[in-house]
């Protein structure tokens, strides 16, 4: 089942460019990842003191740090850190954020209060408070930065989905389904859920751009991932002391963090656009979707 | 009419309880349905025909309440049953083919899917092959052709008649004792019409109570047996449909009738 739905999925995408676009750079990123110690001509973690901040040259193609690392090879080992944040961080709001919303959606009356005020509280809490907190309580780390977007951000997909839950619902096929004798269980998995899951997995797709670009961020001002970790944002913040001496060790990092969210986004759009007429629900992905920090 | 009734239901009463008014959509119904015969519940749109069938499988949602009444399947009163010993009955003993065919089907199961889930509600022991000639042979019978296309397909590839004829064969294959069907041709061309009043009539024949809600007095006056006519909740007129149209005993069945007599 789930592989006839994405291999159709597949082929209606391949008529919009742009969301080609970005999944194939998602894929080439992917792979680098996997692959880091095969393609990587460095070890990312090997300093050199002698090397350091060496323009872009055969050795080294793009050039290296202010401890002679290689930043080709710690912009790959930084793929692993950075993609499998934001996927995991996305997968566990998924995992919390939909059965939320099926409940609240499903059953109604307070509980479904219940589940939207903490919703409620969840998407009005700063981010960047809470990483304070939390980074105050449990010290800096990538796993900790994850647990505040994941605290904070399965609110937009336990709304989501308990919007389409309401509206799905009290569709006749439910009630066909029901007439018919289904138990509950199948109406909720394969009635409810499997209409509402192409709003989902757009929001999926655009939420993992923004967990990579806030926590490089959170990386950038130290609240994240700590050196010597390969990681974009660390590499940013230790750009900034040689921003005139040497720039391109600023640019690589920043040029990779745009591309990959980039393509995400395209990726997202291009789903919502090709899922969107098929199962009838656009979802509203434009401004004033996004929590605020 | 010798047997004892399938389905008896006795002073019904579905309300409907809104902020500042109580709808009376079913008030105080009571009707007989016998095996192999068809009874006809006819009556305009806002009668209550569709929330009467709705409360015979205890479909009605808030606001509404089924407040008084029985409904005795075999002498057991579905009213008393818990909502386990419903899904039971629901599919099984009892099921309904629905006005709108083509949102009655989910756009995202493939036809195949959804008669699968007939079978598996009904926990038969059936194998995937013997399954899929059993889902052949009910799309023949309610006049399908391609068949292992439609199979393959999803509802929306269908047109509402081919859809309308999915919702008949799901009623075929779940061989309940009672069809409870909703303007079943409501939305179809004449031929495929007859095609399912056909088969409609085929399941009479083999011992099958079937419930026709309708506002198509012709449909009505070619197929059923027993008429009630609904206006506002409340049963005007009943009997054979030869009495029924032969001495219409309530204003409002002279006048439906003298629309299209």
């Amino acid at each position: 089942m789930v592989i006839i739905f994405k291999s159709s999925l597949l082929v209606k995408l391949k008529k919009k460019k742009s969301a080609v676009v970005g999944f194939v750079i998602i894929i080439a990123f992917v792979l680098a990842g996997i692959f880091a110690p095969v393609i990587s001509p460095h070890d990312p973690y090997a300093v050199d003191i002698t090397q350091k901040l060496l323009k872009p040259c055969g050795e080294f193609p793009l050039g290296t740090d202010q401890l002679g690392r290689c930043i080709l090879s710690r912009l790959i080992y930084g793929i692993r850190t950075s993609l499998t944040t934001a996927i995991l961080a996305t997968v566990l709001m998924l995992a919390i954020g939909v059965p939320l919303g099926i409940i609240a959606g499903y059953v109604g009356g307070w509980i479904d209060n219940v589940i939207m005020r903490l919703a409620d509280m969840a998407s009005t809490f700063p981010s960047s408070l809470l990483a304070l907190t939390i980074v105050g309580v449990l010290g800096p780390s990538i796993v900790n930065i994850m647990i505040v977007f994941i605290v904070l951000w399965w609110a937009p997909f336990a709304r989501i989905t308990r919007s389409m839950v309401i509206k799905l619902k009290e569709k006749e096929f439910v009630m066909a389904a029901i007439a018919a004798g289904s138990s509950q269980t199948a109406i909720i998995l394969r009635h409810i859920t499997l209409n509402a899951i192409s709003p989902i997995i757009v929001l999926a797709t655009l939420r993992i751009a923004a967990v990579i670009i806030h926590v490089a961020g959170f990386s950038f001002i130290g609240l994240g991932s700590q050196p010597p970790i390969a990681d974009w944002g660390v590499m940013l913040s230790d750009s900034r002391q040689y921003l005139i001496s040497q720039p391109l060790m600023l640019l690589w990092p920043g040029v990779t963090i745009m591309l990959v969210v980039f393509a995400f986004n395209i990726l997202g759009e291009g789903l919502n656009a090709v899922l969107a007429p098929a199962s009838g629900y656009a979802l509203a992905v434009k401004e004033g979707d996004e929590p605020h920090d | 009419m010798t047997d004892q009734p399938v389905l008896s239901i006795k002073n019904l009463k579905t309300y409907f309880y809104l902020e500042d008014r109580v709808i009376k959509a079913v008030d105080g119904v009571s009707l007989d349905v016998y095996r192999g015969r068809i009874t006809a519940i006819i009556g305009g749109s806002g009668s209550g025909k569709s929330v009467l069938s709705l409360s015979i499988l205890k479909l009605i949602d808030n606001p509404g309440k089924i407040i008084d009444g029985e409904i005795c399947l075999d002498g057991v009163n579905i009213r008393t049953l818990r909502e386990k010993q419903l899904l039971q009955i629901r599919g099984n003993e009892i099921s309904m083919i629905f006005q709108e065919p083509t949102s009655s089907l989910n756009p995202v199961l493939k036809v195949k899917s959804h008669l699968f889930e007939v079978i598996h509600t009904h926990r038969r022991a059936i194998s995937n092959q013997a399954a899929i000639n059993k889902f052949r042979e009910v799309l023949v019978r309610v006049g399908l052709k391609n068949t292992d296309q439609i199979l393959e397909s999803y509802p929306f590839e269908l047109s509402g008649g081919m859809c309308q004829r999915v919702m008949v064969a799901m009623g075929l294959l779940a061989q309940s004792q009672i069809l409870i069907a909703d303007e079943p041709t409501s939305s179809l061309d004449l031929t495929t019409q007859a095609a399912i009043l056909e088969e409609l009539m085929h399941l009479k024949n083999e011992g099958m109570a079937i419930i026709l809600i309708t506002h198509d007095l012709g449909v009505v006056a070619q197929m059923a047996d027993d008429v009630y006519v609904l206006k506002d909740g409340k049963i005007v007129d009943s009997g054979t449909v030869y009495d029924v149209f032969a001495s219409p005993g309530h204003e409002y069945t002279k006048s439906l009738l003298a629309a299209i007599f």
